[in-house]
């Protein structure tokens, strides 16, 4: 290698990004993706429940046919958006009420049950009402469980019995490994597992398809031994690699700038805190110590499991005879991010440590399973360096290789290269290849 | 001397596909490869690009290694291809910038080959448009055109992707044109529009070296050929000079009546013959005398005696087809 085969390497550059910009599928991907960024704090509040979503409530009005009597103080203790509802009884009839109810107002209805029920709870509102179902269904809730409250106390039981019999109570398993870890530690690590292995799955697999695509087009059309004559193919393949990598971790970095938008934005509205929890307790705790290290760890698995899958793609690329082996490449790849997104799956999931060291040591799977094993404690810093100077040999070995057989490569024709003859071709350079 | 080629070989595995090739230009003009499928030609020219690596041998332009990121060479490849979803405009900027020539320089030329080579549809396409507005007192707003991207390649038939592809190898305005195959696939319009290109070259005394199937089309420009057959040369040199050395041994004769009979009493060889017009075989310019004596004596009445050296296609199918007898 010397500096004339990297020369044009800025222009294969320019012009990659620029019609994989311009592409209108690239176009389409980065707004859909743009859509998930800003919509996927907000959804999660709303799905988990964890929002105090919807309207305060106004007037509440109580209509109970039964002899007992629920605690209305109780009942806007349960919720926030009962807390300043003004509770009053009324003897009218249900059509009645509903005629003057406002709209922040609602008319509870407390009813003899039917068919073996103890009682019936039904909640009224205005046809023109800003509360939503979600309101009426917290409403229901907490006066339910008042009315049950108000039932058990009519029956003479007092507070002391009331409170061991309406105290909850939580179950929990516990693998040897897990003893003494909280439930909650292991629900964060599974989700912050997911999403970060889901983020190296999507990095990998679309960049190097796309990189794949790429070189098989420039070989399909011919295209490639006029680029030659200008462009070495280190610096062809480097080009490309370089204009995937921008935006690639352009679209990371965007869509991490649009969740965080999202997520200020949200906060006014909604309760967000739980993602805070799940960070925190992932081990994300902002500013020095462990959350920058693990930042650090996180970008630097980025960096090298999208490295090693673009060169992976340029290889398996170049190897194709025609557009019709583009599939068969990227099914290739597809095998490798498989077994480290299911690798890093299973051994968080499993927790077995020597399984877990496997993985944070071993290159590929390291980029899937370091960092999670870091933040989890399972190693530290000390390994974590150890898995990133492995990482590293392992793509200078796959950098190395990709060197030596890409120009011969370029103008194979003919049927698909397979791996054993990849690796035979080593330094081989112009050589060229019998088709 | 400006291009000398000395003793390239390359071998794929055990199979040798280049065996000793060299020969030399030392000054402009159109140096030919010519040879069957397979013979070589296309390897060669890979080889002098420096695309292939030699096994052996050596490029030298003006005197030292030829390094193609360091002069000027255009290059029209036989597989040819460009990128079929993306604006001819970027592609061609594209290239040219590969070769070192600025975006704006890029812009100049390829208007100046648009031109030339009729692609402005393609390259600058409008589209008329009827203007919105009122201008009071003055009717309606009239059309107008609006400019377009340039087109797609895929767009494009063969032939107008073969003139896209021919700019790309000149729009460097390059010293040494490799041009292979250059008029494969054009229909007889387009192939006159890329012979007037090639003479253009020709004329601003730049460096051509071509390969080709078509021998008529290639006697047109080349002054120098090597012909190969099976990876070995097996003819080498000056065009006129090697036609010079056959001597002029065909005959185009056209008689009132059936001549025949005098031609086989002179013992030349009828090669062909339509109604009274023959191909004849001669064995040089004696015997095409001795034949004219008889017709003479005859009294058969000639229209035409044409007298000429052996074609370059006859020449190649001479030689070729020794070279496979061996």
């Amino acid at each position: 290698m010397n500096k004339n085969d990297f020369t044009g390497t800025g222009l294969v550059f320019r012009f990659t990004l620029r019609q994989h910009l311009s592409s209108i599928s690239t176009k389409i991907l980065l707004l859909i993706l743009a859509v998930i960024s800003l919509a996927a704090i907000p959804v999660a509040a709303l799905v988990t429940g964890a929002g105090r979503s919807g309207t305060e409530f106004g007037l509440v009005y109580i209509k109970n046919d039964t002899p007992y009597e629920p605690d209305t103080e109780a009942i806007a203790r349960r919720d926030e958006r009962l807390g300043g509802a003004e509770f009053i009884s009324t003897d009218l009839g249900v059509e009645e009420t509903v005629e003057f109810l406002g709209r922040r107002d609602a008319l509870l209805h407390i009813a003899p049950g039917g068919d073996g029920d103890a009682f019936e709870i039904t909640v009224y509102r205005s046809p023109d009402s800003e509360l939503g179902d979600g309101d009426l269904s917290a409403l229901a809730a907490a006066a339910s469980a008042a009315f049950g409250t108000a039932r058990l106390e009519a029956s003479g039981v007092d507070s002391s019995a009331l409170g061991a019999l309406e105290g909850g109570f939580t179950t929990r398993v516990y693998g040897w490994e897990e003893y003494g870890r909280s439930g909650e530690d292991m629900e964060s690590r599974m989700a912050v597992t997911y999403a970060y292995t889901m983020a190296v799955m999507f990095l990998c697999v679309f960049s190097s398809s796309f990189i794949v695509r790429s070189v098989v087009e420039e070989k399909a059309s011919k295209l490639v031994e006029v680029l030659m004559l200008s462009v070495r193919p280190l610096a062809l393949i480097l080009g490309k690699i370089l204009a995937m990598a921008v935006t690639a971790f352009s679209t990371l970095i965007g869509m991490a700038a649009l969740a965080s938008l999202s997520y200020f934005v949200t906060r006014s509205f909604l309760d967000v805190s739980f993602i805070a929890d799940y960070l925190s307790r992932a081990g994300f705790t902002g500013g020095a110590g462990p959350g920058f290290s693990l930042i650090a760890a996180v970008l630097f698995s980025l960096v090298t499991a999208y490295m090693f899958f673009a060169l992976l793609g340029g290889l398996l690329g170049a190897g194709c005879g025609n557009m019709e082996d583009e599939g068969s490449a990227i099914f290739g790849i597809m095998i490798f991010v498989m077994v480290g997104y299911f690798y890093s799956m299973i051994s968080t999931i499993s927790s077995n440590r020597p399984m877990r060291l496997i993985g944070a040591l071993s290159p590929l799977l390291s980029s899937f399973c370091a960092p999670i094993a870091y933040a989890d404690g399972e190693i530290g810093f000390g390994m974590l360096a150890l898995s990133w100077l492995i990482s590293l040999a392992a793509l200078g070995v796959t950098a190395r290789l990709a060197a030596g057989v890409y120009e011969s490569l370029l103008l194979h024709r003919g049927k698909r290269i397979g791996l054993t003859q990849l690796l035979s071709l080593r330094g081989t350079g112009k050589g060229g290849l019998v088709s | 001397m400006s291009l000398e080629v000395h003793r390239l070989m390359k071998k794929f595995g055990d199979k040798t596909v280049v065996d000793d090739l060299s020969f030399t230009m030392p000054k402009p003009g159109v140096y030919a490869l010519l040879g069957t499928n397979g013979a070589g030609k296309t390897t060669s020219l890979r080889m002098i690009l420096g695309i292939l690596s030699k096994d052996s041998g050596s490029v030298l332009w003006k005197g030292k290694p030829l390094e193609v990121s360091e002069c000027n060479v255009g290059y029209l490849a036989e597989e040819r291809g460009l990128y079929p979803k993306y604006t001819l405009m970027d592609q061609l900027i594209y290239f040219a910038e590969l070769r070192g020539v600025s975006r704006a320089e890029a812009r100049r030329r390829i208007k100046e080959w648009s031109d030339k080579l009729d692609l402005g549809e393609y390259l600058y396409p409008q589209k008329s448009v009827a203007k919105k507005g009122f201008a009071f007192g003055r009717g309606g707003g009239g059309t107008g055109t609006v400019k377009l991207p340039s087109k797609k390649a895929e767009q494009l038939s063969k032939g107008n992707q073969q003139k896209i592809q021919f700019m790309a190898a000149l729009i460097s305005d390059p010293e040494l044109i490799v041009l292979d195959e250059p008029m494969s696939g054009l229909d007889p319009v387009n192939t006159d529009l890329f012979k007037s290109v090639i003479n253009e070259q020709i004329e601003r005394g730049k460096y051509l070296i071509m390969s080709s199937h078509q021998m008529a089309t290639v006697e047109e420009f080349c002054t120098d050929i090597t012909i190969l057959h099976r990876s070995k040369t097996v003819l080498q040199g000056n065009l006129n000079e090697i036609k010079r050395g056959y001597g002029r041994i065909n005959l185009s004769l056209k008689a009132e009546g059936d001549i025949s009979a005098c031609i086989a009493r002179s013992g030349a060889r009828i090669v062909h013959k339509k109604e009274n017009e023959y191909m004849i075989k001669v064995t040089g310019e004696e015997q095409a005398n001795a034949l004219l004596g008889v017709l003479i004596e005859e009294k058969a009445t000639i229209i035409r005696f044409d007298l000429r050296e052996p074609s370059l296609h006859e020449i190649f199918v001479g030689k070729v087809g020794d070279a496979a007898d061996e």
